[in-house]
């Protein structure tokens, strides 16, 4: 995360008559990145992904894409920019092909890369049937081709797994997880839902209310950098009860199904198993509990709000 | 970044690759076609009728609908892409919202120009064989009275397609301003008053077919030349764009 970013929201904010609906809202999304963007229903998602593609205008601070302010240059900042807003909306009329055509017209792109896009989403048996034919995973993969054919440094989804079936989402995830590795393409990603994020990011910013409330990595390896952090760790033994008893000094533990838990750091880890073992309890297994992104998100945003 | 011109064959492929384009312009065909027959069966051995009368009275019935086909044209234009949601994909370009707004409002000029090149040349075709000679100057300054008037109800449509997003709307006002116009109903109210200002109505204007053969104008009571009328309707419809233009481009996409 060396490089620039590519998204940066600066004091974003968003008033609608007399109502502030985005509040000051701040972030970086930078190249290669899975960004999440969660919130429960009502919380700005959307409207804050579409004042970054140019469809809502700011009423105060600025977005810039690659360096480029939406306000000032827009026609330079959003040529950096694929997006699926909702459902992905297309001339039912049309054929797919048609389709791509009129967005590769407005980019200048050419007719190979078309060609291209549409192998990579799989549709060339049924590019050139009319879209209204199309069944919604056909239609969410058209959305992707026409969101990527100008390779954009950033592409942006709003609740795109809507109404897919399980097969799609998974699709989905697969193809932006590598268009983010392997092609350095930022994406920006809004949903409420908890579980996709959760596969699909590398760092998720939780609104509310207009306000990001938190932004953190789901990366393993950036949370777990310290050997200080304590976690909670269930150790899987055959007398649990036991276990507790020569716990002492070491935490206090917790019967949880199947063995206890108890919050350690790593060196403590090793100095209960060690004492587990010379006390003759069978070990069957210890692993650290880590927390859902449900529980979480449920921690930061409080008991009220649901999603 | 591309041409402008892409742009416009984008609208183009909007407005042509549908099946309700052809059937209006079936009806363009059609309507010379049936109106010349009906009317050349029913003058009998005689031949009363010239091809002049016989071509303004399917003008009069041909611009009725190319008005029409061009209003439900511009204002799903505009108000269909909200509607289709398509709207959202499309401003997302490397192109001003003004960009955008120009190439349907020429796309939808060039589709009222081509009806009525179409409308023409089959009432042409047909009228001279079965009625005798025309005059031709005179047949294409009628068609360019209503093309001008066409203008106007066009950029009327943008607008209220514009302001409303609402093609039903939109499509709904300016037939009504296009029918109080073909039924003389503003004549009739306005002919009720000698007033000065009267004669600064755009919509009384829309009958400029008065001018032909050295007419006193559309306005009751008042004499106007065709130039004035000309220039009120373009006032007229440079308010109508610049309100077009000012909701397009402010406009929060939020739905």
């Amino acid at each position: 995360m060396s490089s620039a970013p590519v998204v940066q929201l600066r004091d974003v904010t968003k008033r609608i008559g007399g109502r502030t609906i985005i509040d000051r809202i701040s972030l970086e999304v930078y190249p290669g990145e899975v960004f999440g963007f969660l919130g429960p229903n009502g919380s700005g998602k959307t409207t804050t992904i579409r004042m970054m593609v140019g469809l809502m205008s700011m009423s105060g601070g600025d977005i810039l894409l690659g360096g480029r302010s939406v306000k000032s240059e827009f026609s330079r900042a959003v040529s950096q920019i694929g997006a699926i807003v909702e459902n992905p909306e297309m001339y039912k009329f049309l054929t797919g092909y048609q389709n791509l055509l009129h967005y590769a017209r407005m980019s200048g792109v050419s007719k190979d890369r078309i060609a291209e896009v549409v192998e990579i989403v799989g549709l060339n048996g049924r590019i050139h049937d009319k879209v209204k034919k199309y069944s919604l995973g056909m239609r969410q993969r058209l959305g992707v081709a026409q969101a990527v054919m100008h390779r954009p440094k950033l592409l942006v989804l709003d609740e795109p797994t809507n109404g897919l079936d399980p097969a799609g989402i998974r699709e989905l995830r697969d193809y932006l997880r590598r268009l983010a590795r392997e092609e350095g393409t930022a994406v920006f990603v809004s949903s409420h839902l908890l579980s996709e994020m959760e596969l699909m990011c590398d760092r998720v910013a939780i609104l509310q209310k207009g306000q990001i409330i938190d932004i953190r990595s789901l990366r393993p390896e950036d949370a777990r950098s310290s050997a200080e952090t304590t976690e909670e760790v269930l150790f899987e033994v055959d007398r649990p009860d036991a276990a507790l008893g020569i716990l002492d000094g070491l935490g206090p533990g917790r019967m949880a199904g199947g063995g206890f838990t108890v919050e350690a750091d790593r060196r403590t880890v090793a100095a209960i198993n060690r004492r587990l073992v010379e006390a003759g309890i069978q070990v069957y297994g210890i692993r650290v509990k880590t927390k859902s992104l449900e529980d979480q998100f449920l921690e930061v945003t409080g008991s009220e709000s649901h999603v | 970044m591309s041409s402008f011109w892409n742009l416009i064959r984008n609208e183009n492929m909007k407005i042509y690759r549908r099946l309700r384009t052809w059937v209006m312009f079936a009806f363009t065909v059609f309507v010379p076609l049936a109106t010349s027959l009906l009317l050349y069966l029913a003058d009998g051995k005689e031949g009363t009728l010239d091809s002049w009368s016989v071509t303004f009275i399917e003008g009069e019935i041909l611009f009725l609908l190319i008005n029409i086909f061009t209003v439900v044209k511009a204002a799903e234009s505009v108000a269909g892409e909200f509607s289709w949601g398509t709207i959202k994909l499309l401003l997302i370009r490397p192109w001003s919202r003004s960009s955008i707004l120009l190439s349907k409002y020429i796309s939808i000029f060039l589709f009222a120009l081509l009806m009525a090149i179409v409308a023409f040349a089959v009432s042409m075709a047909v009228n001279i064989p079965m009625f005798g000679t025309i005059d031709l100057p005179k047949a294409l300054e009628y068609y360019g009275l209503h093309l001008i008037g066409l203008v106007f109800v066009a950029a009327f449509a943008f607008m209220l397609s514009s302001a409303f997003r609402s093609n039903g709307l939109a499509i709904g006002l300016s037939i009504f301003l296009l029918m109080a116009s073909v039924t003389r109903l503003f004549d009739v109210l306005f002919g009720m008053t000698d007033k000065p200002w009267v004669k600064y109505v755009g919509f009384l204007h829309l009958n400029l077919v008065n001018y032909l053969e050295g007419g006193a104008g559309p306005i009751p009571n008042q004499e106007t030349t065709l130039g004035f009328s000309i220039a009120v309707l373009a006032a007229y419809v440079i308010v109508f764009n610049i309100v077009s233009w000012t909701v397009f481009r402010k406009r929060d996409v939020a739905a």
